[in-house]
């Protein structure tokens, strides 16, 4: 298993998040089509990607990035050409046939793709055609032939709506419109799935456009972070990989100084800890405690300072400011009850304060423990960052 | 000798690989990484970064050889290098179109540019060329590239933003292309959150070469060249030659190149003429950064220059006498030019510094007056004197292995009674001598030449004619830090002699030919530095208080405007290091009482970065880093830090 960065971890190099795995199967199963939401670097794509490689459930899956698309017609057009250079798709014989026989009422609509020497092929000629139509008649072509269900993966798809939306906000909404009626089209439901991802928020994305009930058919889903026990094999997976071990105290200090675990937080400890040991070392509570100082340290500032950029784009004026000194007073006290967050609140002049705190919550910042009635940081690594860098 | 120095590619490739041994860690780890892929999906891209002359492009060449020399890679990957050629790339389309004539021009794609050629005008452009790339790689067992391209960040600068939204989704779709890109700096691109590449690659960073690395070089290129004994001789008798413009350069293997083909032609140098002819070398580089400049920017470069350590926009307008908006839009273009680096700070004033601290030396050093440079000369000479932490903690430790023994005792005895009287007598003496002595004394004497006269003194002295050698240094102006440096480096050098003195100073009547108080500075740095080292390792918490307390009751005394110089900053610091590791708080505070970031910038801010390191402030260390790394290397910072460690786990043996 390699530490990978940025790139989707396929294959060897995935760690197997069967939780979320299943969720996703199970929510597929029930006939739903789902949008999941995370900030970047959780492992959104790498979860679409493990759905790909391993065919779960036997279905059809189809991966499409389409961050870069900027019109509508054009999402139609690299969704069809994505669908026919998929393997998966080219070996679906009824398809195929009807394709060639063009006699059924669907095939005979879909003219941007045909058969050459037994294998799908995009027409990719320049003459305009409706690619919406096409793409819609594929599918129902695809429903009504096919046994197996077909589920695209669409990364990236809030981003789509912001390049159509910046553009001609009319026509992100018609476009989300379209959408939803393919969705929800009973001859295309009965065998096609939707998952959407992306970084930024497909609800705000949509919210924004005041469209919010063209989406509402989506189960949301959360990739969270891992069990404490994921972790730990994680962990020692990827100390492994380092030539690496590490004793049972720090195995005890990992947990304790990293406890919300994502695995690019594992993956930034083990980094630091190879940095500062020698190829078969045992890594002990000592080196674990300055491989986090390590990843505190200036040199990894960009991967958090993002957490604080966020903050200025969610909340505006007042809520802002208490977002803000919220955070700072929870960074310098390590936690805080919900008299001192309502004291607070008085002081920056808010009054809808559990909004924003709630919104703290959703976007990942904080959890409240219902043991000690206390707000806390979800991740101790980011709580020291921001008393650090922030306070 | 054909050492390419800003075109490794124009290199022989034999000697090109013969000549890559450092960073060869980095090297190999990188390239175990790319050659265990499979390539079946898409895999990892990289982005290399360093400064200038740090050996990003012979990184990229280097991977472009292993790939083209792996047997089984070769197989399927073929290397694609971009540098100067990234000029005629405009947009997407152009990159993958270069590719493209790349691939036609040496791998035989026939007619692929033929199939693209019909595409250039139309509104598909970059999607179909890519797809025709696609297409002809799949028709061929060798189907996969490894892009690698030199400054990146040019060539996203003149994408847009959606051109880059459809780089990323290629890279993290396709598994044919495989992107290593090289940047000078982190560019924008992958740290902003809302970035499309935000944290896309994983980062390769070439930090500074150690001073061990540099050495490494020269020996390498010295036995490609046959030049061994030569440099071996150079290496052994001044290393500091090396290690003090490895840190003025930053630790560029470029400069250690420089350096190399200067021990060929000046075998006798010394460190400043060494500075002086690399300097001169890289003269026509920099001279054209500085030309091309518009004359805002111009300005702006030279008052951040002579500054030296990091500034803010409202100081820059009080030098350059612009608008504060005027200079923070040229800021900004300097940013992207990567000649200026802009440190953040909590505080909407963020810390603007060049980019280069060899460029900056070079400014000073030829541009700047003799107040600038003097900086430049002072802290390479600081350098030179701090260059030996081995040899104090080795020193330590044969003293610790002879208080075990039981035989140090009667040598400390002997120490402090010559120390405590030495510092006595220089109390009384010290007031009139003030008085007395500095520059009107010495111009009002006769003309002599300083150094014979110290020549003399060390002839005297190795004869064990110390009253005779005291004679011969009556005339030398020791108000000049040089001689008194030089005095300082013979006296800890040759402790036996230095008793031997202070006993005599101490003990003949009057001393009114050696009247320089700055003389006696030299013997009472050196009488300290032998006696708080005893009184540490005797745990004698009491004597190394008292001791300091005389020395800086005595520096204050006749400190003054020509301040301390490099060799007694320097003893200062091996002086600070036997307190921290003994963890002698009182002492500590006094001194710390005594230190001013006015007198001794660069040695109060290590300390300050010690303690704060220590104390886990971080910001206030970040802060302090930021300034110290304007003229230090990190290996330099965590020299001072690691030598107090390692004395105390030498005081615990």
């Amino acid at each position: 298993m390699k530490n990978l960065v940025g790139i989707p971890a396929r294959h060897d190099n995935f760690y197997q998040r069967q939780r979320e795995v299943d969720l996703v199967d199970r929510t597929l199963m029930s006939g739903n089509n789902i949008q999941i939401a995370a900030p970047r670097r959780v492992g959104k794509t790498s979860l679409l990607c493990y759905l790909l490689d391993n065919k779960i459930s036997g279905r059809h899956y189809v991966y499409i990035d389409t961050e870069s698309i900027t019109e509508a017609h054009e999402f139609y057009k690299k969704m069809l050409e994505a669908i026919v250079r998929s393997p998966v798709i080219s070996s679906a014989v009824k398809f195929a046939a009807g394709l060639k026989d063009k006699s059924d009422r669907f095939f005979n609509k879909i003219k941007s793709i045909s058969i050459l020497n037994n294998a799908l092929e995009f027409n990719n000629n320049l003459t305009p055609r409706d690619y919406h139509a096409e793409f819609y008649h594929f599918l129902l072509a695809y429903a009504v032939t096919e046994e197996t269900s077909l589920v695209l993966l669409i990364d990236e798809f809030p981003q789509t709506i912001q390049n159509i939306g910046s553009i001609n906000p009319a026509a992100a909404v018609t476009f989300l419109q379209q959408n939803r009626e393919i969705r929800l089209d009973p001859v295309v439901s009965l065998k096609v799935r939707f998952v959407y991802t992306g970084s930024i928020g497909l609800n705000q994305t949509v919210a924004a456009l005041n469209a919010t009930a063209t989406i509402n058919d989506l189960a949301s889903l959360e990739v969270k972070p891992l069990t404490e026990e994921e972790a730990l094999d994680l962990f020692h997976l990827l100390l492994s990989q380092e030539n690496r071990t590490v004793d049972a105290d720090g195995d005890i200090a990992f947990k304790e100084m990293v406890r919300w675990f994502i695995p690019f937080h594992i993956q930034l400890v083990v980094q630091e800890a190879a940095l500062i040991s020698s190829p078969g070392a045992v890594i002990t509570r000592l080196e674990i405690t300055q491989a986090i100082k390590g990843v505190l340290s200036q040199k990894h500032k960009n991967h958090f300072a993002h957490y604080y950029s966020r903050l200025k784009v969610h909340f505006r004026n007042g809520a802002f400011l208490y977002a803000d000194e919220f955070l700072k007073l929870l960074a310098s006290r390590k936690r805080l009850d919900k008299t001192a967050a309502a004291t607070l609140a008085t002081t920056c002049g808010i009054t809808d304060f559990r909004q924003i705190i709630e919104n703290l919550m959703y976007d990942g910042y904080i959890e409240f423990d219902d043991t000690s009635q206390n707000y806390l940081f979800n991740s101790p690594i980011l709580m020291r960052w921001w008393e650090d860098h922030i306070c | 000798m054909s050492i390419f120095l800003y075109n490794p590619d124009k290199k022989d490739k034999t000697a090109f690989l013969d000549e890559f041994v450092v960073r060869t860690r980095i090297f190999d780890h990188l390239f175990w990484e790319i050659s265990t892929d499979k390539m079946i999906v898409p895999e990892q891209h990289y982005m290399i970064v360093g400064q200038r002359g740090a050996g990003k492009t012979s990184m990229l060449l280097r991977l472009k050889y292993a790939v083209e020399d792996d047997q089984v890679l070769s197989k399927r990957v073929i290397p694609v290098m971009f540098g100067d050629e990234q000029y005629s790339i405009g947009e997407l389309g152009n990159l993958w179109e270069r590719i493209a004539a790349y691939l036609e021009e040496n791998h035989g794609f026939e007619g692929i540019m033929g199939e693209i050629e019909p595409h250039i005008h139309e509104r598909d452009y970059e999607e179909a060329t890519f797809n025709i790339l696609i297409k002809y790689l799949d028709q061929r067992k060798q189907d996969r590239i490894m892009l690698l391209i030199d400054n990146i960040g040019r060539l996203f600068d003149k994408f847009e933003i959606n051109e880059i939204r459809r780089l990323r989704q290629v890279l993290q779709t396709w598994p044919h292309i495989r992107l290593v890109a090289a940047s000078p700096v982190i560019v924008h691109y992958i740290v902003d959150y809302d970035q499309p590449l935000h944290e896309f690659f994983k980062i390769i960073r070439l930090n500074s070469l150690t001073d061990e690395e540099a050495m490494t070089l020269i020996r390498k290129l010295a036995s490609i060249h046959h030049e061994e004994k030569k440099i071996e001789q150079i290496l052994t008798t001044s290393p500091e030659r090396v290690t003090t413009l490895n840190t003025l350069s930053d630790g560029i293997p470029r400069a250690i190149v420089l350096l190399f083909r200067e021990f060929l032609d000046n075998e006798h140098g010394d460190v400043l003429s060494d500075l002086e002819r690399v300097l001169d070398a890289v003269t026509p580089l920099y001279k054209h950064t500085m030309d091309k400049l518009p004359p805002q920017q111009q300005k702006i470069i030279d008052a951040m220059a002579l500054h030296w350590e990091p500034m803010e926009v409202k100081d820059l307008t009080k030098t350059v006498r612009l608008e504060s908006k005027v200079i923070s839009a040229q800021l900004r273009q300097l940013e992207k030019s990567q000649l200026v680096l802009r440190s953040r700070t909590k505080t909407k004033n963020h810390l603007y510094q060049l980019e280069e601290r060899f460029f900056n030396i070079w400014y000073v050093m030829r541009y700047g007056k003799s107040i600038h440079r003097d900086k430049v000369i002072w802290l390479m000479k600081f350098l030179v004197a701090w260059v030996d932490k081995e040899g104090l903690a080795e020193s330590v430790r044969e003293d610790v292995k002879e208080e075990k023994r039981g035989k140090l005792n009667d040598g400390t005895f002997k120490i402090y009674e010559l120390t405590y009287s030495f510092f006595e007598r220089i109390k009384i003496e010290t007031g009139p001598l003030v008085e007395e002595n500095g520059s009107a004394y010495f111009s009002s004497g006769m003309k002599v030449n300083d150094q014979d006269l110290l020549n003399a003194f060390e002839k005297e002295a190795e004869k064990g004619n110390l009253r005779k050698a005291i004679k011969t240094i009556i005339d030398v102006d020791f108000e000049k830090p040089e001689n008194r440096d030089r005095m300082l480096k013979y006296l800890l050098e040759n402790d036996s002699r230095l008793l031997v003195l202070a006993d005599q100073l101490n003990n003949a009547p009057s001393h009114k030919g050696v009247r320089s108080s700055y003389f006696y500075r030299a013997v009472a740095f050196t009488l300290a530095y032998f006696s708080v080292k005893r009184a540490v390792i005797q745990h004698a918490e009491k004597d190394a208080t008292r001791i300091m307390s005389n020395l800086l009751a005595f520096i204050d005394s006749n400190y003054q405007e020509k301040g301390i110089s490099p060799r007694e900053q320097a003893m200062l610091l091996m002086l600070m290091t036997f307190l921290f590791s003994a963890e002698y708080h009182n002492a500590i505070w006094k001194v710390l009482l005594y230190f001013d970031d006015k007198k001794m910038p660069l040695v109060f801010n290590l300390v300050r970065y010690y303690l704060a390191t220590n104390m886990n402030e971080e910001v206030a260390a970040s802060r302090l880093s930021t300034q110290l790394l304007s003229v230090l290397s990190p290996e330099h910072m965590n020299r001072f830090i690691t030598g107090i460690q390692e004395m105390k786990s030498i005081l615990k043996e």
